[in-house]
Formats: structure tokens, sequence, C-alpha cells
């Protein structure tokens, strides 16, 4: 079956799963707008992880051809490949394609819809990989995750300010808990001032994910290393 | 058939185990509820040498003791419930961790728990199950990657989280009030504590080694 990744919506509101079903994309517990749309009966699945910030889910979908007919005609997901795999090899190699190969158009779309989401994409060259740019999206939303699993919310919040928005500009109650936080994780926050930008932290902060996630672990996504 | 509380080596592995083979208790002894009052927990108990929910809503506990963060957890489902199951846990905490939850026979969920994003089903797509089924239902974690597997040890789901990167292996046993799901014979690896933090291989029942996967019971 086809394969493509895309990143859409979480739906829900974190209420307990006891809550009474059905639910509806208001209610219940957080989960992926796909939840809607695949059937595993049918051989449907996905992978995702979310960036529970920013309530948004990166998800490989592996479905028939008319699922991800049905998943791209929702204005709420967006794809971040520009085409569908047939399969895993071909997706292997769309992710190993140079970004700056795909059409330009295209590019700026996603990098517009990337940066709304509060991901970095100036550092990218013409060199770097399709993989090479979802790599900093999967280690963004899992270290937003362990912000969210130790309870940092107004670090999360630091992370979901306009990525040009200067440090200075931000909350004292975010700057302090971005300083506190990072530094007990064992990162280096001497360098950031008042004039350091949100993206300068933001890519700094992606870059140190084993120190901060405390192990040398890559991400398994997509059938893929990261 | 005599009590049974242990954590031990077994070849590679250091299990922590409980057979619930004891003067009823409730709630249970060994393990510890999560505290956390969002989340909505109540203790688990024992009856007739078995566990169950000692509440109507979810009864979730981790067993006590210092575990790696590379856990598994099984637990065996005895007595089939129409509604709900007998489901194992990991990186359990006092506010968090990862559960597995199944709303009717055939639906099975992967919810991850913490205090600033609540409850949040973290599989993709509700996975087809056979059924809510008797026998061993089971979970790794390694790094940040989820598998949950069925009574055959066939991958229901997969997830891949890094909220939480600590706490227990656990269980949790939902009741409704009607028939409810029973639980025997838990499993949990691996325990720090006896394996000096030495890192597993491998889940005897069916893991992750290297990103292989294993399918090997648990007798072997």
């Amino acid at each position: 079956m086809p394969l493509r990744i895309y990143i859409c919506p979480m739906i829900g509101a974190g209420q307990h799963p006891n809550t009474t079903q059905p639910w509806t994309d208001a209610t219940g517990p957080w989960r992926s707008l796909m939840v809607n749309f695949l059937n595993p009966s049918l051989g449907d699945s996905g992978e995702g992880i979310d960036h529970p910030g920013h309530n948004i889910v990166i998800t490989l979908v592996d479905a028939s051809a008319s699922t991800l007919t049905t998943i791209e005609a929702d204005i709420r997901v967006t794809p971040v490949i520009p085409l569908r795999a047939t399969d895993r090899t071909h997706l292997a190699q769309i992710l190993a394609t140079p970004f700056s190969s795909y059409p330009l158009a295209w590019r700026n779309a996603a990098r517009a819809k990337l940066e709304g989401w509060g991901i970095n994409t100036e550092w990218i060259t013409a060199s770097h990989t399709m993989k090479d740019v979802l790599r900093q999206v999967i280690k963004l939303f899992s270290i937003a995750q362990v912000m969210d699993g130790a309870g940092q919310t107004e670090v999360i919040n630091f992370i979901k300010n306009n990525l040009d928005s200067t440090v200075g500009s931000l909350s004292a109650a975010q700057r302090n808990a971005a300083s506190s936080w990072l530094t007990s994780r064992g990162v280096d926050t001497s360098w950031i001032t008042g004039t350091t930008t949100v993206r300068q932290v933001v890519h700094y902060i992606s870059d140190k994910f084993p120190v901060i996630y405390g192990r040398n672990v890559g991400h398994r996504f997509a059938g893929e290393d990261f | 058939m005599a009590a049974s509380i242990y954590t031990e080596a077994r070849g590679w592995y250091v299990w922590a185990s409980d057979d619930f083979n004891r003067t009823d208790e409730n709630p249970i002894t060994g393990w510890t509820k999560p505290t956390e009052a969002a989340m909505g927990c109540t203790d688990c108990k024992v009856v007739s040498n078995q566990v169950e929910a000692a509440g109507a809503t979810f009864s979730i506990v981790y067993k006590n003791g210092t575990f790696h963060a590379d856990q598994a957890s099984e637990i065996v489902e005895t007595v089939a419930s129409p509604t709900f199951a007998a489901a194992p846990c990991v990186r359990l905490q006092s506010n968090g961790g990862y559960i597995i939850s199944a709303h009717n026979p055939t639906a099975w969920y992967l919810y991850k728990y913490t205090t600033a994003g609540g409850w949040k089903d973290i599989s993709t797509g509700v996975p087809s199950a056979t059924a809510i089924i008797t026998g061993v239902h089971g979970i790794d974690m390694v790094g940040t990657t989820l598998i949950m597997r069925a009574a055959d040890y066939t991958n229901l789901m997969q997830a891949t989280d890094s909220s939480w990167s600590g706490g227990s292996p656990g269980i949790c046993m939902e009741a409704s009030g009607a028939t409810d799901p029973i639980g025997d014979d838990w499993y949990g690896c691996c325990d720090e504590a006896v394996s000096s933090g030495a890192i597993p291989q491998m889940f005897p029942w069916g893991g992750i080694m290297n990103g292989v996967m294993m399918g090997v019971s648990h007798a072997n």
C-alpha cells in the first residue's frame, strides 16, 4: 500500500478515557486526527509522534490509496513529503532525496507550515535531505514530550513562541523556567542572551536531544533511523 | 502453590513478578497507585489468588522497586470481560506513564498521561485486535518505541513517545461493575537494582533487539 508522512492536529480534550463515548473531535482523550481515517481492519496503519505544545502529530500513514485520498481532502492535514511513496523502498528514496530537489513552491509552503508550528527551517541548505529536515521535526517533538512529562508547561510555552521572538521579549516565567530546566538537564545556556532568538534556542536544544532525553538513542520512525 | 513476589535473574533478564497467590488484599500490597488525582486511578485488589480492579474505573498500580527505563510488562487475563481488559503498563509513576486500555471487545488503545497534557491516545488508528481474550497481554518499551502485543505475540500497535523515561512496569485493570476482567501471573522487566543497571538486550516474550523483532516465548 502507498505511504505518506503527514502532520495533523490532535483532537479531543485530554479527558479520561472513561469519558462516555462516542467522542467528538472536541471531547475524549487527546488523539491523532488520523484515528478518524485509518481502518486497521482493512490493513491501514500509522506511526506517529505528537508535539504536546502545539497539539499536532507527525504520522507515517501506510494505507490504501482511497484512505490517503480521504486524508488529503481534510484541510487540517498537511503532507510533509511531496508525494506518496509506493512502498518502503520508495519512501527511503524520498527521504534520502535533497529537500532542495523538490519544487520551490512546495518547499516554500512546507517551510511556512513548519515555521508556523515553531519548527526552524532556516538552517536547511541544498545538501540537506528530506530525512535531515524530518529529523529536526522529530527531535523537537520528542523534546517537547520530555518537557511535558516533566510538567514543564512554561518551557513548552517558551518553544511555542514565534521563532523570531527574542528571549528578552518573553515573560520572565518562561525565560526562568527554560533556563532552569535546560540547565538541570545538562544543557549549557550561558550563551543565551536577551537578543538570542527563540529560533536559535529551539535549534540548539533539538541538537541536544540525547542530552535532554538522558540517553544516547536515536528515533526509529517510519521504518527509518532518525 | 506457594505465593511469590520476587525478582530473579533469568538468563540475561531480571524479572519482577507477582502470582497474587496470597490472602485476599484490598488494596494490593507491593504495588503503588499513581497519586495524581486527574489520572482518576483506583487501586487493585487480590481476590482468590488473582488480581482485579478495586474500583469502577481505571485501577492502575505499578510494582514497587527501581526499574530500568527499558521495560516489559505482561499479565495473563484469566477471565475476559466483554468491555475491558487486564492490561499491562510501563514507565508508570505517581503522575503518569503508559497504559493499554480496551473499550470494547475489539478495540485497544495505547494511552499516556502527563500532568500538562492529560490523557492522550498515542496509537495511530484504533487497532483491530482479535478480541479481548484470555491469555498473555504484553507491552514493551525500548527507548522511545512502545509495542503492544496480543496473546499470540502479534504486534497489535506501536507508538513513538518520549514523555516518560523512568518509572515502573505495572497493570491496568478496568472495571464497569459488570463482568470485569481478572488477571494473574504478572511479570515485569527489568529490575535495575538486581541487574546492576545492565541494559536488557531483548525481552523474552517478543521484544526488540537492535531493532529486530524477537518472537520467542517467555518460557524460553
